[in-house]
């Protein structure tokens, strides 16, 4: 029996070149990563395994690029204003819709579709509600898959990825400016539920899905009972010799957790408004305004009663001390509603956990990409030259 | 009669149409005449963005005559159209990369000597603050000597969000991280030291499809003092990098991040943070875009050469990508 033929969609990707690495290095499977362009296929041109290069979104191109697969793993989120992506998304779909070697398409969604701070009694797995403009058209992006296979035989799966972390990933980034914060505290004290994935695991569960017999249909993609925040943290400080990071307590989390519920359910005019009342209490007012103008607003000051017109001076004076003092930014850090979620509701992928073994090469890794990011290696060949080519699969 | 500097922009691709033009839109002392791009449908909707008054030109033959133009075309396409930028007289600031190789540096700096024309590279990351300030800092001697220089930028391209474009061509784009990148952060070090000459004796290259991916490269600067400093550099398409400049003395360290808004911070000789130290210069990109404009337009109204846009003044870092690429080359030549 032939190894199965799966297309990686997004193949330089964060999560689409660990897969890749790890689908070539798997037995019964034959990786094909489709990178959009030359640069991007270079993040992976060391993995042992065949690379296309074009876009997926393009329908002359699509049938060349999938040719001979089997099975799509589909991790491209399109960069651009949010019609070009809406579109593309539905191009990709639509191609891949006219492909008829594919048996089954595995989508990455997105934890971003339930919300920012997750309120699983208002978003719920059914009827998912986002805040942010990618959780909404990534709701839209798997509606329209789901409509587009509805009545096919391609098996259809969507999973909604939790934040992924591990060396490079924004979850390990933010992990370490958060760290090196010394007025960062952890809401809740870390004790949520994280709604994340190590990248690897993220790997795990694809390389699982691609053959594994279940049934098609969405999916939350994050392990199950879940990390919680605290165990993150201290992984990623332990592993990388930072301060351990401290908690907020119980009573300032909750206000934390409110705020952030409310914040995700007011409409977007409602912030717009406030964003610009916001914007407009940080401008020093009595260094902007000419003194042309201000003598002009004189008279009109001297028609209000004076205990209206000392609040009114006076309040304009606290607004610019207070702008000028949270420029300091001295004893504060800001906070993230992901850090006062619920967890995802909904069915989660049941992928057998492979974690205890890749813990330790997983913590090296870290290590080694976060003193990557903070010195500059210090490089001295013995040779004049030593050329390197990444070239056996080099199309050149 | 306008008093207007008159200017011609060869090129509307993300370089001219994020920083180049909303930059001269805000300078009132410019015209945008026209635009020319082998697409004119993309020089078009670039005229329709920021540049109503301005015609779309269907060749440099066509085009009205102007004071200055912007060269923003791939390195590689760049000779022809500067033959004839100086055939009729323009100014010419381009963009980095600014040539492929020493001798053709040589030939774009005589074509416009030869025709009495300014030439200009915009090497942008010159008119930073931290670039400023390390830069005094270093030549004010106040540190002592430099013993080492660190220096890296890498970014894993993960997320490129574009189909094909010039970069992913050798012939366009001139070569790959190294020059595209390797370019400025080449510049910045060579300048902040006050460098008057280097000796590569190390560098390695990690190719694929024909361009660098990665480049190591190692050897010792002699600064214009005379001083003689090691230094080691490292550029990466393919993984993720400390950015910036670590400037090594007995008892301290100079960090220069290479963002716009980085610090300039001075930390003891363990690498512990001291402070960050100020100074002035540009701290957002289109700032910086904008000093590179004022500066090269004062260097075409007053004729004047000592500009930190002066196409000359970057010849060093032209060499220095230059012995890279010979080396790897070489280095391929002994495999084969």
């Amino acid at each position: 029996m032939s190894a199965v033929r799966v297309a990686i969609l997004g193949a330089n990707g964060h999560v689409g070149s660990v897969l890749f690495r790890r689908l070539a290095g798997s037995r019964g499977v034959t990786p094909v990563g489709i990178c959009r362009n030359t640069i991007g296929a270079a993040v992976v041109s060391n993995v042992p395994a065949e690379t296309r290069v074009g876009s997926v979104a393009d329908p002359e191109a699509a049938p060349r690029l999938l040719a001979g697969c089997g099975v799509v793993v589909h991790t491209i989120w399109p960069g651009g204003d949010p019609d070009s992506v809406e579109e593309q998304t539905r191009c990709i779909i639509d191609n891949l819709s006219t492909i008829d070697s594919l048996r089954r398409i595995i989508i990455l969604s997105s934890v971003a579709v339930y919300g920012s701070c997750i309120d699983a009694r208002r978003s719920t797995f059914e009827d998912p509600r986002s805040d942010t403009l990618y959780g909404v058209q990534k709701i839209a992006a798997d509606r329209y898959a789901q409509r587009v296979f509805a009545g096919k035989s391609t098996e259809l799966f969507i999973l909604r990825l939790g934040h992924v972390f591990g060396a490079d990933q924004w979850v390990s980034r933010e992990v370490m400016t958060l760290s090196s914060n010394e007025h960062y505290a952890l809401a809740f004290d870390g004790a949520r539920s994280a709604n994340a994935i190590h990248v690897e695991e993220a790997a795990d569960g694809l390389e699982w899905i691609v053959n594994a017999p279940i049934a098609p249909g969405t999916y939350n993609f994050c392990p199950f009972p879940q990390w919680s925040w605290r165990r993150i943290y201290d992984w990623h400080t332990e592993v990388c010799g930072l301060r351990r990071v401290g908690g907020l307590d119980a009573e300032a989390s909750a206000g934390l957790r409110r705020h952030f519920i409310s914040e995700g359910r007011r409409p977007v005019v409602a912030k717009a408004v406030r964003d610009m009342a916001a914007w407009a209490r940080q401008v020093p007012y009595s260094s902007m305004l000419s003194p042309e103008i201000k003598r002009a607003v004189r008279p009109v000051l001297g028609l209000l009663p004076e205990a209206m017109k000392r609040r009114l001076i006076a309040t304009s004076g606290i607004w610019t001390v207070r702008s000028q003092i949270r420029a300091l930014q001295i004893g504060s850090a800001d906070q993230y509603p992901w850090y006062c979620s619920d967890e995802m509701p909904g069915p989660y992928l049941p992928w057998p956990s492979r974690w205890a073994e890749h813990e330790s090469p997983c913590a090296a890794e870290l290590q080694a990409w976060y003193r990557s990011t903070m010195e500059p290696p210090r490089f001295a060949s013995p040779a004049i030259a030593v050329l390197t080519q990444r070239a056996s699969r080099d199309p050149e | 009669m306008t008093n207007k500097t008159r200017i011609g922009i060869i090129g509307a691709g993300g370089v001219a149409r994020e920083y180049h033009l909303p930059v001269l839109c805000n300078m009132p002392e410019v015209e945008i005449v026209w635009i020319f791009d082998v697409d004119p449908e993309r020089a078009e909707r670039l005229r329709q963005a920021f540049a109503r008054g301005a015609n779309v030109v269907p060749n440099l033959a066509a085009a009205a005559d102007v004071d200055v133009v912007l060269v923003a075309i791939p390195v590689g396409y760049r000779e022809p159209v500067l033959k004839e930028v100086f055939s009729r007289g323009w100014d010419a600031l381009c963009e980095k990369p600014f040539a492929r190789n020493v001798a053709e540096h040589d030939r774009f700096v005589g074509l416009a000597s030869a025709k009495g024309r300014k030439i200009g590279v915009g090497l942008m990351r010159r008119f930073y603050r931290s670039v400023n300030i390390a830069r005094d800092v270093i030549r004010s001697g106040a540190l002592g000597e430099p013993m080492e220089i660190l220096a890296s930028q890498g970014t894993r391209m993960n997320r490129t969000g574009r189909d094909e474009w010039y970069q992913g061509s050798a012939r366009a784009a001139g070569g790959g991280v190294l020059i595209e990148t390797g370019s400025h952060l080449i510049d910045q070090i060579l300048m902040i030291m006050g460098a008057a000459a280097f000796d590569l004796r190390a560098c390695e290259q990690s190719r694929y499809a024909g361009l660098d991916v990665a480049t190591s490269a190692s050897g010792t600067l002699t600064l214009e003092g005379g001083a003689v400093v090691a230094f080691s550099v490292t550029l990466s398409s393919v993984d993720t990098l400390y950015g910036g400049i670590v400037v090594r003395f007995k008892t301290a360290e100079l960090r220069i991040g290479v963002l716009p808004d980085s610090p300039v911070t001075l930390c003891d000789a363990t690498g512990r943070e001291i402070c960050a130290l100020t100074g002035s210069g540009a701290t957002f990109a289109h700032q910086a875009f904008y000093l590179e404009w004022q500066d090269f337009l004062r260097a075409c109204r007053d004729n004047a050469s000592a500009s930190l846009t002066d196409a000359a003044g970057a010849r060093l870092s032209t060499e220095f990508i230059e012995q890279c690429y010979a080396a790897s080359r070489s280095a391929e030549e002994g495999l084969a």
